[in-house]
Parts: C-alpha cells; sequence; structure tokens
C-alpha cells in the first residue's frame, strides 16, 4: 500500500507538470469556481485556472520540499547527535540540553519564528523545516550511537588504533543508519504538511506558484462557493503523508533482523 | 523394571521454507523410576526438542510424524490436550537454561513459588506461604523467608535457580526434564545446584532426564548417558562405559575435543571434527554422521545403522569395536611453545574503578608476561578479568602502569599498536555488521602496513587460507557466517597485525565443544608460528589448564594466586582455587571431585574478601589484608592461612 503510494508520488515528482492538461497558471474566465465535469475533471478556482492542472503542477515543489528538508535535517541532526553520544561526558551534556531546550519549542512555531528572521521564501522554509527536524532527529542518533558504541567491534577498532574520524565514520555511523532512515520517511510527511503550512500562512512558496499548501491557503475565502480548491491539494498532501508513513513502517520491518525471517 | 519414561523411534519434523527439517529420527530413550539419565549433544542436535516433544510443548511448524512417548505406560503423543495439562508440572515438571527468564521480574519469588504450589496441591494462602518456605529451605536456600520477599532481580543467578526448581518440585513430579540447567551460572553456583539435584532425586526417589552439551556435568550427575547427534540417538550406556569405551567415533571425538587437565600427552591438542554438521533439510542417507567421520566406510553412507551391542551399551555405529581405541586425528606436531625469559607484558598496580561502585574491578593487580608465554587468567564472572584486559589495552580508565616492552602502552606511536591485539567473547558483537569480512581483515594490514589493492586482497585471501576460510567469504557480511566461522576471522584479523601479545577474553564462551576446539587448535597454530604471547581470559579452568603454562586466578578483582599450570594441579592451592578446580567437571571415567561446601556468610568488604564463603576460613584474622606466601619462584598464593597448612588439603581427584 505504502509502496503503491510513494509509486505514484514518485510519477509525480517526475512527471506532474507534464501529464496536466492545461497551464496551472493560465486563466479561464468564462469557466470561474467550476465543479468537476468532463473538461475541468476537479474543477477551477476563481480565476477558472484548472485544478487537476494545479494539483499536479505543484506535486513536485510540494513534495520535493518535503524531501530535501527532511534529507537536511536528517543529517544535520544525526551529525550532532553522532558527536554527542560518541564524545559523551560534558560535550553531550551541553549538547544535549540545548537539543532538548529546542525540542521544547513548538516545531511549526520554531519553523515560523525562523521565517520571521530570515524572510519568507521556498529555500528558507526548508531551511526553516530542516531546523525544526534536526532536535529530534539528534536524540534518536545519540540514543543509537550509545549502544553502538559500547559494542566490541567499536573497542576492537579503538585499540587496534583506529582515527577517531575513521571508528565515527565507518565503525558506528553504518550501525545507526537504519533507525534514522526509518525515522526519516516518516518525518518526510510532517515536512511536507509543515511545508504546505508555512504556504498557508503566507511564508513559504509565493504566488502564482502551484504549491499545494498555498492553494488551500488561496482557497480559504472562497471554499463555500466551491469546496473542491481545498479538497484537491487537499486529498494530495494526505496521500503523499500516508504514503510516506506506511513506507516508514514498512522500512522498519525490513530493517528490523528481529521482525525480519 | 519398567520404565517411567520411554520414546520409541520417536520423529519429528520442522515445515521450513524449502521442505521439512527432521530435527529428530526414530530417537529412543528410556528412563527408569529412579534413575538420572543425562542427554549428552552440540546445539542444533535436537536435544531440546526432545525435551519439548515430551509434553507436546511444540512449535506450530514441528509435527511429530512417527514414534510414541510413553509415560507411565501412557502415549503422550496420542494424548489429549487437557491430559498433558493435568500432567504438565504435577507428573512432569520442567527446568529450563536461563533462570532470569523463567521467573517473572514484576513478582516476589513468594508469590511466584506459592502460586504454583496453590495450583498444583489446591492449598489456602497461608498454607501456601508455609510450604513455600519448607520447599525454598529444601533447595538449600539459607534463608527462604527473606528469599520470598525478593525480586527475581535481587538475587543472584544460582538463587533464582533455585526457585525455579522449588517451582518444578512444588507439582511433587515424577519426572523432572532439565534442560541445560546450569549452563547460564558459574562453575561453583553450578557444582552446588548438581549437589542439589543429587540431593533432591536421592530424597525424592524421582527420575531425572539431565539434557546438556557438557559431558563433564553429565558424568557428574547420571548414572546413564544418551548421545544425541543430528537428531538421532548415535550411543547410550553407563555413563562410566560410555565414557571410558566410547562405542560411537562421535563419543569419542567428542571427548577428545574438550579440554581435559588430566590428559597430560595431549596438552594443548584437541580432535576437531572435518567439516560442518549436516544439513537437517537434506540429511545424508546413511548415517548421519558418516560424512565427518575419520573411519567411514562406504556402508555408512548407504545405510543408516541401527542401535545395536549388549542391552546396557548400545551405540548406532559400524566401526563400533573400533570406535574407543582408533589413533585420534590430533594435530602434529605439538605446537612449540613455552616462556622464554624476556619480559613483555607488565602490568603493576592495576586498579580499575567503576562510577557508582564502592569496590574496585579491579584492585592493584601486579603480572608480567613472558615473550611467547601463555597466561590463563581464570575467575568467575563479575571478577574482573575483562576490566583487567580492557585496562591493558588502554580501552578503559586505570591507574597504575602498563608497559609493553618497557614501554607504556598508552604511549605507544599508532604503528607500534600492532604489538597488542584483543579477540573478544562474543563473535557477533566484535566484527561489524555492517562491514563485509574482507574489509574487517584488510584494516591491520591498512593501518600497519599501508597495503592497498592487489597487495591488500593477496594479504587478506592468504589469511582466510590460514583460519581456513573458504576465499568467498571475503564479500560476505558477519550475519552470513557461524559462530566458530566469526570467532575465526576475529583472531584471524588480531594476529595479521603480527602482535607479540593476544589477549583473549573467553573467546570460546557459548561454541559448541567442537567449534571450541578448532579454534583453540588454530590459536595455538598461529601463536606457535610467531612466538605470540597469549592471555587467556576463561572461566573454565580445563581449558586454562590444558593449554596454558602459567595460571592467574582472580577473585573480586584480585589476583589471588599464581601458579603454573601442569596435569592434576597438585596442592598448595589457594582455597579459592580449590574450590574453582573441584566444581569443574571433568569427563574422565572414574574420576570424582572431592565435593567442597561454601561458607554462607555475607560477602567480606575488606581484608580477604574471600573470607565469607572462604570452607577453610582459620579465624578473624581474614579481615585484614592478607600476606602473599611464596610457594616457588612461580607460584605463590595470597592468603592468611601457613604454607604446610595449604599443603596439606587431600588431593581433589579421586
Amino acid at each position: 500500500m505504502g509502496f503503491l503510494l510513494l509509486a505514484i508520488v514518485t510519477i509525480l515528482i517526475i512527471g506532474g507538470p507534464d501529464l496536466a492538461p492545461y497551464d496551472p497558471e493560465a486563466f479561464h474566465p468564462k469557466f470561474r469556481y467550476q465543479g468537476p465535469s468532463l473538461q475541468f475533471l476537479l474543477g477551477t478556482d476563481q480565476f477558472g485556472r484548472d485544478l487537476l492542472s494545479r494539483v499536479l503542477g505543484g506535486a513536485r515543489s510540494t513534495i520535493l520540499f518535503g524531501i530535501t528538508a527532511t534529507a537536511l535535517g536528517t543529517v544535520t541532526g544525526a551529525t550532532i547527535g553522532l558527536i554527542s553520544g560518541y564524545a559523551g561526558g560534558a560535550i553531550d551534556e551541553v549538547i544535549m540540553r540545548l537539543v532538548e531546550a529546542l525540542l521544547s519549542i513548538p516545531s511549526l512555531l520554531f519553523a515560523v519564528l525562523i521565517l520571521t528572521v530570515l524572510g519568507g521564501g521556498t529555500v528558507n522554509g526548508i531551511l526553516a523545516v530542516a531546523i525544526t527536524i534536526a532536535p529530534p532527529m539528534a536524540r534518536i542518533a545519540r540514543g543509537v550511537t550509545l549502544s553502538v558504541r559500547n559494542r566490541d567491534f567499536v573497542a576492537a577498532a579503538i585499540a587496534r588504533g583506529e582515527r577517531r574520524s575513521f571508528v565515527l565514520l565507518r565503525e558506528v555511523a553504518p550501525n545507526i543508519a537504519a533507525p534514522l532512515v526509518v525515522e526519516a520517511t516518516i518525518r518526510v510527511a510532517f515536512a511536507i504538511m509543515a511545508g504546505a503550512t508555512l504556504s498557508f500562512l503566507g511564508l513559504g512558496a509565493q504566488p502564482p506558484a502551484s504549491d499545494w499548501g498555498l492553494m488551500i491557503a488561496e482557497a480559504r475565502s472562497n471554499m463555500q462557493r466551491n469546496p473542491w480548491l481545498v479538497i484537491g491539494p487537499g486529498l494530495g498532501i494526505a496521500a503523499v503523508a500516508i504514503g510516506f508513513n506506511l513506507f516508514g513502517d514498512a522500512l522498519r520491518d525490513a530493517l528490523n533482523p528481529r521482525l525480519r525471517r | 523394571m519398567t520404565p517411567i519414561l520411554q520414546v520409541e523411534r520417536l520423529s519429528l519434523e520442522y515445515a521450513v521454507p524449502g521442505g521439512h527439517m527432521t530435527v529428530l529420527q526414530d530417537v529412543d530413550l528410556h528412563v527408569a523410576p529412579g534413575e538420572v539419565v543425562g542427554l549428552v549433544g552440540e546445539s542444533g542436535s535436537g536435544k531440546s526438542t526432545l525435551a519439548f516433544a515430551l509434553l507436546r510443548h511444540l512449535a506450530g511448524n514441528a509435527r511429530i510424524s512417527g514414534g510414541r512417548i510413553l509415560f507411565e505406560g501412557e502415549d503422550l503423543v496420542t494424548a489429549s490436550p487437557a491430559r498433558l495439562r493435568a500432567l504438565r508440572g504435577r507428573r512432569i515438571a520442567m527446568v529450563f537454561q536461563d533462570p532470569s527468564t523463567a521467573l517473572n521480574p514484576a513478582l516476589r519469588l513468594g508469590e511466584q513459588v506459592a502460586e504454583t504450589l496453590r495450583h498444583h496441591r489446591g492449598l489456602d494462602p497461608r498454607a501456601a506461604e508455609a510450604a513455600t518456605a519448607d520447599l525454598l529451605a529444601t533447595m538449600r536456600l539459607a534463608q527462604p523467608r527473606a528469599i520470598m520477599r525478593r525480586f527475581p532481580h535481587e538475587v543472584s543467578g544460582g538463587e533464582k535457580q533455585r526457585v525455579v526448581m522449588a517451582m518444578a518440585m512444588a507439582g511433587d513430579p515424577a519426572l523432572l526434564v532439565m534442560d541445560e540447567p546450569t549452563t547460564a551460572l558459574d562453575a561453583t553456583t553450578a557444582s552446588g545446584i548438581l549437589t542439589l539435584i543429587r540431593d533432591l532425586q536421592a530424597r525424592r526417589g524421582m527420575s531425572v532426564l539431565y539434557i546438556s552439551h557438557d559431558l563433564g556435568q553429565v558424568a557428574r550427575i547420571a548414572g546413564r548417558v544418551s548421545v544425541i547427534y543430528a537428531g538421532t540417538i548415535v550411543e547410550e550406556g553407563p555413563t562410566e562405559q560410555v565414557l571410558g569405551q566410547p562405542a560411537h567415533v562421535y563419543t569419542r571425538l567428542l571427548l577428545a575435543s574438550l579440554p581435559n587437565p588430566l590428559r597430560t600427552d595431549e596438552r594443548r591438542r584437541l580432535a576437531s571434527f572435518a567439516g560442518p554438521p549436516p544439513d537437517l533439510l537434506h540429511p545424508p542417507p546413511g548415517c548421519r554422521f558418516a560424512p565427518r567421520c575419520p573411519l567411514a566406510e562406504a556402508a555408512c553412507a548407504a545405510q543408516p545403522p541401527c542401535l545395536s551391542g549388549d542391552a546396557l551399551h548400545r551405540s548406532a555405529c559400524r566401526r563400533a569395536a573400533e570406535a574407543a581405541g582408533f589413533p585420534l586425528p590430533l594435530q602434529a606436531p605439538e605446537p612449540v611453545t613455552g616462556a622464554t625469559d624476556t619480559k613483555l607484558l607488565s602490568a603493576e598496580q592495576v586498579s580499575v574503578v567503576y562510577r557508582r561502585q564502592r569496590r574496585p574491578a579491579v584492585a592493584e593487580m601486579s603480572l608480567d608476561l613472558a615473550r611467547g608465554e601463555t597466561l590463563g587468567l581464570v575467575g568467575e564472572s563479575g571478577s574482573g578479568k575483562s576490566s583487567f584486559a580492557r585496562a591493558l589495552l588502554g580501552l578503559t580508565a586505570f591507574t597504575g602502569r602498563v608497559t609493553l616492552g618497557g614501554q607504556p602502552v598508552a604511549e605507544l606511536a599508532r604503528r607500534d599498536r600492532r604489538l597488542i591485539q584483543m579477540v573478544f567473547q562474543h563473535p557477533e558483537e566484535s566484527l561489524n555488521p555492517t562491514m563485509r569480512i574482507g574489509e574487517s581483515l584488510a584494516r591491520p594490514f591498512r593501518l600497519y602496513e599501508g597495503l592497498s589493492g592487489a597487495a591488500l586482497s593477496r594479504a587478506v585471501d592468504a589469511w582466510l587460507e590460514r583460519v581456513r576460510l573458504p576465499a568467498t567469504h571475503a564479500h560476505r557480511y558477519p550475519n552470513e557466517l557461524s559462530g566458530g566461522e566469526k570467532q575465526r576471522v576475529a583472531i584471524a584479523r588480531a594476529f595479521a597485525a603480527r602482535p607479540a601479545l593476544v589477549l583473549c577474553d573467553e573467546i570460546t564462551t557459548g561454541l559448541d565443544a567442537s567449534v571450541q576446539a578448532a579454534v583453540l587448535n588454530l590459536l595455538t597454530e598461529l601463536q606457535a608460528q610467531d612466538r605470540t604471547a597469549l592471555l587467556l581470559i576463561s572461566h573454565d579452568l580445563n581449558l586454562v589448564q590444558h593449554f596454558a603454562d602459567r595460571i592467574a586466578v582472580m577473585h573480586r578483582g584480585r589476583l589471588v594466586e599464581l601458579r603454573p599450570a601442569y596435569g592434576l594441579s597438585p596442592p598448595p592451592f589457594h582455597p579459592y582455587t580449590e574450590v574453582l578446580l573441584a566444581a569443574m567437571p571433568v569427563a574422565e571415567p572414574g574420576l570424582t571431585a572431592r565435593a567442597i561446601e561454601l561458607r554462607e556468610a555475607p560477602a567480606a568488604e575488606a581484608g580477604c574478601l574471600f573470607a565469607g564463603q572462604c570452607p577453610r576460613r582459620p579465624d578473624d584474622r581474614c579481615n585484614a589484608n592478607p600476606p602473599i606466601r611464596i610457594v616457588s619462584e612461580a607460584h605463590w598464593i595470597r592468603c592468611h592461612l601457613a604454607l604446610e597448612n595449604l599443603a596439606a588439603v587431600p588431593a581433589i581427584w579421586g
């Protein structure tokens, strides 16, 4: 199920804009606030733009936003957690207290805060979401690092006189990857929703982009006149979120040796 | 006398992807009333499956495909589930390997035993409590009332196993099935449990089926023994005869693969088996041992042999007559080792203190190692052996001074780290699961010799060959290898650095006897080539006596004795060494160890730390630190007792 949804997502990322029947930014003034019809499969918006084309056109930017932000946040968080967990002692204490302080701020509020300082826009939106993802990732990475660090093959490497960078990158890092990758796939859904929310608040993508969050934001005032304005992009966000969540679950089962067989 | 348990031609198979695994094939086994029968086999031989099959407590994919299990004349294979429930615990009780998983960690020990008593004997709560105290006292637990109030994590492993045995005895069973009940315990604790089983059995007259991988353990308790190999019983008979005159080639080789300090002429050599155990999905058509048997002939591989022989001692072997006498395929020539006079490693006043622990894990240990020497370090779990080894390598913070060739180990240049290497206890843990075997094995060459490219892969292949692994293993990941294979890779990685000293921390614990023999043979072979010194850390005194030149005995963080290792160790001993020696099961016919009872006082925290348990404690002198008594240049004992008294103790074996 998760794989099926993800397959659709992949097609949307690659071919979304090309699949669209109309130019997503072309106005059709005669057909404003249309319901679904054969001509416009999902109906049209307040300017008569084809909703299906806009949903398809926005797929790439919306989904790539989620994936990029998650990847960035995961790598940052993993690095922090790895160093913190491996170093231990006072360094660990300081880093983890800072991470906990960041964790105490609600993530969306935190992202909004960052964007207020940095200014809106897609790139800054990615940065903001990545920064909110990093602290929980750091916590997970640190926890796994702590258990991997005490395993004998790490002791063996230290006893051999391996360089610290080798121990960290080749002995410890590959062994903490599995739980992080799983967590990251689940976080992609969160990142997409966060990105959509930021666009909705006017802090992410700017009009006339066909970002899903932005589409819902623009539709808010006209929702009563044509509910299809919200349903299309809303369903898109839901499908991608569920897809990544299911994929993450499947990945966790596949990577867990105790459940394998 | 009609047997209480009679297993007749029992076959059992597991449905697995790819077919049916015949885990048990035509197994015959019987236990007479009041008899203790040992069942010996390696891992995967089907011995535990047989134990579970007795009560039809089987996995969902298991199917009994033939035979009968007659218990007091009743066939358990066809018995109804309700009937089995009535028998379980009441007529047949079981005790399993790990007492810590057999007990519920959230309930007090007293409640757990009392509940079993209420269930089996229908007692009311107050009567059950009194009966629990009685029962625990029978299990020789010193303070039953205090134990009853404790939770499982608050008592020792030996105490837990005694509580588990109390629960098994609650229904007053006619047959007690024990599956490796002492494997998870220290030797002295295990010895106490064995004594208890013997006493209980003698007093209550019940029958015991004692399952173990350890022939020595079985020899201590069972009057008769059955040997199981790959799901078939290969030999059964009186313990003395099976040990002394084995009538199956497998039994003979198994005996010769056990380190036995009494076989002084075979010192440092163990018999090992050719090839892997058979694939039970496609078992060999004839004798299942034939592919690995040095005496196998064409007929062996063609047709499975039946158990034959006299009524008492039977074996399923065509070459039974020769089994006891054929020359063993021992490695020859005998590896050249032995100490030289040049001092290699010196540890002075090494102490390791862990946070939140009052007593140091290692207290002021001083020990020297000569070039090419094998020093055995023995002691029970928690005695600080591993902590000491880790301190030597600098993996653990310590105080004191460790030098290698005169230079502090901590200050060794990266290239000189090669001189001291370590092999760890758990092969699963010592290889990085995300690295291919070839990569792991390449590390010492990259690190110390700067090899790369073709030269590197040649070196890796050469070492795989030296430890007798196929070159294709270089491309595999650790989880595709067996435990013994992984340990060989770890050994190869340590020796590939061409070290002067290798620390071996319990490297064969958890491996089967035959695999252990192969690993140890490999170790001595590699050691002889470079005259490497070995620090052999083990809880197994047999192994250490078989292989080491000197033995260092550790007790609760302190070195209590340093003695030369030879044959039937003669006195004087430190009283703790004496206890350890007497507790070691040795699979030698006609030989029984003197039983030594430990005192049951609380463990001492100052002075001599063994004083609380010491059976020879002289008096309150022991509250002070004991002096060192020098026996000879290579032998000293840290004890308050005078040497004359220590030397006057009777022999341990008789």
